[in-house]
């Protein structure tokens, strides 16, 4: 009997003390869209609002923004001083740049997008593979799988290319639902010494992003 | 004693200087409540996360919900002080105190205030504790997630609907089996749809004028209730059978203004248990709105012993003699049932049938109806209508009294015992009224009434005399007697009523159709003579009645009778008369034993019965005899009787005893005195013998104008003055006598006048 009384005091303190702990990880996620990924407590995040006000004052022509489209957006960078700017530039950042979008795809992008178009929803990567010349010399692909997550399917490619004379590595996971009428993007990139050393982090953070799907 | 009290006893809590000590459950229950809270809602993050590690959702939901961990520490906090107080007796002390003051502060407010505000602060915590926890599942802020809510609510009503369909579904299948059910069995007439009036109804002029009374009062209420009284709302119409009730009420129906609602008797006759409640009930809605829309209506209930009573044997209210039918208890075959007055023989059938008063409880109506129906006629004044009851005091306005409903309530009956005793008290039933049988005047104008429907040569004189010769006629007997007179007249080839139709009617409907037996003469003879010593000595001793008729034509429960009537309404009866009684009844067998040598027939069996019941009402009951004291209540208090049952084996055999010796000393000095008075008249009596077995019947008239010798209706009573004529039916008697104890046929015929 004492045992018992014993145990279950100690089980009563043992939960109201868990509390006390940090989690280790944030968790970006827009649970309406069914988008989750980690990334480690230390970095530096860009909220949604900050990245959508940058976006729609940055659009030269309003009318062909996507801005209007995006549903959910979010980036964040182990540099405590990173600018939104540098979400939106193709120029190499010199620390780790994760940048993940929700938007709505219009009626013509849903009729006509394939995993081909999924890959190009950055760089031409298709036309750079097979050649084009684009200014691009050498663009290479490090890697190019199907990823199929419960609420969406698409391709993840790792590829990478000199812009501005500096070496950059993508890694680009563009994913459609699977009533095509969303695409989730989450991109991972940085200098490609760089992305060497923090490969590791990279594609763990890569590795959590989860789609679910709209609820 | 004290000591030990003080010894054995627990200690109170007043008395204690520490803390009574919790238990382990108390202790923990709030701190494992708020565990268990915290696990489901780091379940809850868990669900809602895919990616999400169990150790950084325990973090998340530790840093999100922190309140919870604020709770916690209060909880802690709080168990520590009642640790200290159990522990501690001074600190206990200080907090008694504090909690005596703030006690002695909240108490000034008043009881009703707190508890007001006790449900204030209850209903905002129930409400904000809503708040959190639909913002937990909106992922809303509480404040907004508490107007979400009724959104919630309207896109989940289809399914609440559902659900409540799933519920009410069998409730709806039962409410629509017993709404069907609780139909029928009340007609509604409305005025003009009933053409009878009360000058259709006759003879019961009395009960109309305060039918008509209250027919009155429904119609213009105002005139008793602006001096302070009330509309009497219920009648009750007792008596025997055929009298009229039924007629009356319709004939309400046809002179009231009101609609008029007649309940059938078998309308709280029912298969499943509170049918009769939702009928009585629905019948009462219905009531109340006629009674709203035409200032009032008149409720009947037909055969309300229908309705039963609970089991109560009732006692008081109206005198309830049930009228037996005379010739069931009078099986003898000489009709005592004829010649004694109407109370003898309610009082012989009184005691024949130890009376069942109202056994057999319940009844008809059975399973609540009767309450609910006592319940509708003078329940609580209660606010009806949900507008009323409900809308209104939500306003805070008051409910509405309700209206006056004016609603008369007439019930018919025959079995007024059968009743239930609360039926009949005052606001329920206020009057009760008698519908005996007619007056002579009422009976005389019944009789006009359906005369008037046929042809026939009566005279006003005529009338007067059927009228006074029925007097227990009721508006269905006279109905039935002018019916079969019109059959004679018809059979005989008239279309005109006679008198003679009416006499032969009014006897074959009183003593059924003779059965045209032939005697043997010896035995026509006995019983001429048996009924002549009746007929003699009533008409010598008896004056509270007349003579209806003598017959000896054998009927089908007698052989011959001598039927009396009175020939006014009395309503009191004497010592004189239950002697006089005693005397017919008694004159069988003192004639019998005269004529035929102290020989005599069974035929007196039934004489001798009804005179020893009213010999011992007289003697035991009614004051009437050597003694005072009432036989009844000296069986009740076990005493025994006076003279007899002291200090014997058997009080109660002795007491008997002693009664029974009284009794038959009285039947043996009247049966002295019967034959005294036959021997004085033994002329007579064989003269009224010769007429009978020479006529078969003679009606009263004949029967006096015999033994008085003058000329009668139909007989001619003269002759039997003359000695010479009156030796002839001596010496016929005397040959009958001899043929009687010889059993052959008498040596001399029956002797003819002239």
């Amino acid at each position: 009997m004492r045992r018992v009384r014993t145990l279950g005091l100690v089980m009563a303190m043992a939960l109201s003390l868990s509390a006390c702990g940090e989690s280790s990880q944030l968790y970006p996620a827009s649970k309406e869209d069914g988008v989750f990924f980690s990334v480690p407590k230390t970095w530096k995040g860009i909220s949604f609002a900050a990245l959508s006000k940058y976006e729609k004052k940055s659009a030269e022509n309003p009318e062909e923004s996507r801005e209007s489209l995006v549903r959910w957006q979010v980036a964040y960078s182990t540099d405590p001083k990173v600018k939104v700017s540098s979400v939106f530039t193709l120029k190499p950042p010199s620390s780790p740049l994760i940048f993940a979008r929700v938007r709505d795809l219009t009626a013509e992008e849903t009729n006509d997008f394939s995993y081909n178009s999924l890959r190009n929803v950055i760089v031409p990567v298709t036309q750079l593979a097979e050649g084009a010349e684009l200014g691009v010399p050498d663009f290479e692909i490090l890697s190019d799988r199907e990823v199929v997550e419960k609420g969406a399917r698409g391709v993840q490619t790792i590829y990478r290319f000199t812009i501005d004379g500096q070496k950059q590595t993508f890694n680009q996971t563009a994913l459609m639902s699977n009533d095509r009428t969303v695409i989730y993007i989450l991109i991972g990139r940085c200098l490609s010494k760089c992305y060497q050393k923090n490969k590791k982090s990279i594609e763990e953070i890569v590795s959590t992003f989860t789609v679910e799907g709209a609820r | 004693m004290s000591q030990l009290e003080k010894n054995t006893s627990r200690p109170r809590d007043t008395d204690r200087k520490t803390r009574i000590h919790l238990s382990f459950y108390d202790r923990v229950k709030f701190l494992l409540l708020f565990g268990i809270t915290y696990l489901v809602l780091t379940w809850s993050s868990l669900a809602e996360n895919p990616i999400l590690s169990v150790n950084d959702a325990l973090n998340e939901t530790a840093r999100s919900k922190n309140w919870l961990i604020v709770l916690a520490g209060i909880e802690v906090i709080r168990q520590i002080h009642f640790l200290l107080a159990e522990l501690l007796a001074p600190y206990h002390g200080i907090w008694s105190k504090y909690f005596a003051f703030t006690d002695r502060q909240v108490h000034r407010l008043s009881d009703w205030t707190r508890f007001r505000l006790s449900r204030i602060v209850k209903w905002s915590l129930v409400v904000a504790l809503l708040a959190v926890i639909l913002g937990a599942i909106y992922d809303e802020p509480p404040i907004k997630a508490l107007f979400l809510a009724p959104k919630a609510f309207l896109s989940a009503l289809p399914f609440l609907g559902q659900l409540l369909f799933a519920v009410f579904f069998v409730i709806i299948q039962f409410a629509a089996i017993f709404w069907f059910l609780s139909r029928g069995g009340v007609d509604t007439y409305f005025p003009d749809d009933i053409r009878t009036r009360f000058s259709d109804v006759w003879g019961q002029d009395h009960v109309l004028n305060r039918i008509r009374e209250n027919l009155l009062f429904l119609e213009t209420p105002e005139e008793i209730e602006k001096h302070g009284g009330y509309v009497p709302g219920g009648i009750l119409l007792w008596g025997p059978p055929g009298t009229g009730k039924t007629l009356m009420a319709e004939s309400m129906a046809g002179e009231t203004g009101k609609p008029f609602v007649f309940v059938d008797p078998g309308a709280f006759t029912n298969m499943f248990f509170g049918v009769g409640v939702l009928k009585v009930k629905s019948l009462f809605r219905k009531l109340r709105k006629l009674a709203l829309r035409y200032g009032g209506v008149v409720v009947f209930f037909d055969e309300a012993d229908s309705l039963g009573n609970r089991g109560i044997v009732t006692t008081g209210g109206p005198q309830r003699n049930s009228t037996m039918s005379a010739s069931k208890i009078f099986e003898s075959h000489c009709h005592g049932g004829t010649y004694l007055s109407e109370p003898a023989v309610s009082a012989i059938a009184r005691e024949k049938f130890v009376m069942g008063g109202a056994a057999g409880a319940g009844g008809g109506g059975g399973m609540g109806t009767l309450q609910a129906l006592l319940t509708e006629l003078s329940g609580l004044k209660k606010p009806r209508g949900f507008f009323n009851r409900v809308v209104r005091r939500t306003l805070g306005m008051r409910p509405k009294n309700p209206p006056k409903y004016r609603i008369l309530v007439v019930m018919a009956t025959n079995l007024p015992e059968a009743l239930d005793e609360a039926l009949l008290r005052p606001g329920r039933i206020d009057r009760m009224y008698r519908v005996g049988y007619p007056s002579k005047a009422g009976r005389i104008r019944t009789y006009e009434g359906y005369l008037s429907k046929v042809s026939h040569s009566l005279t006003a004189e005529d009338i007067d005399k059927i009228a006074t010769i029925t007097p227990y006629a009721t508006g269905a007997t006279i109905k039935d007697t002018i019916n079969e007179a019109l059959i004679m007249a018809i059979r005989n080839g008239r279309t005109s009523i006679e008198w003679s139709d009416i006499v032969k009617a009014k006897q074959q409907k009183e003593l059924g159709p003779s059965e045209d037996v032939e005697y043997i003469e010896r035995e026509r003879h006995a019983v001429a003579v048996h009924e002549a010593c009746h007929a003699v000595m009533a008409h010598r001793t008896r004056q509270h009645m007349s003579i209806d008729l003598a017959t000896i034509e054998k009927g089908s429960d007698y052989l011959g009778m001598v039927a009396s009537i009175p020939p006014d309404d009395q309503f009191t009866r004497w010592k004189s008369e239950y002697q006089s009684d005693i005397l017919v009844s008694l004159a069988s067998l003192a004639g019998e034993r005269m004529f035929f040598n102290d020989d005599n027939s069974s035929g007196v069996s039934g004489d001798l019965e009804s005179a020893t019941t009213i010999a011992s009402l007289m003697e035991g009951h009614w004051g009437m005899g050597s003694t005072i004291s009432s036989h009844a209540s000296n069986r009740r208090f076990e005493m025994g009787s006076p003279g007899g049952g002291k200090g014997k084996d058997d009080p109660d055999k002795q007491m008997r005893m002693a009664l029974s010796d009284r009794i038959e000393e009285n039947l043996g000095k009247l049966l002295v005195q019967a034959e005294e008075i036959l021997r004085e008249n033994r002329n007579q009596v064989l003269a009224l013998a010769h007429a009978l077995e020479t006529h078969k019947t003679l009606s009263g008239e004949d029967v006096a104008a015999v033994i008085d010798g003058q000329q009668g209706s139909i007989v001619d009573g003269r002759p039997y003055l003359d000695p010479q004529f009156l030796a002839e039916i001596e010496k016929y008697h005397q040959a009958s006598v001899i043929a009687h104890q010889e059993h052959r046929v008498p040596d001399v015929h029956l002797p003819v006048i002239g």
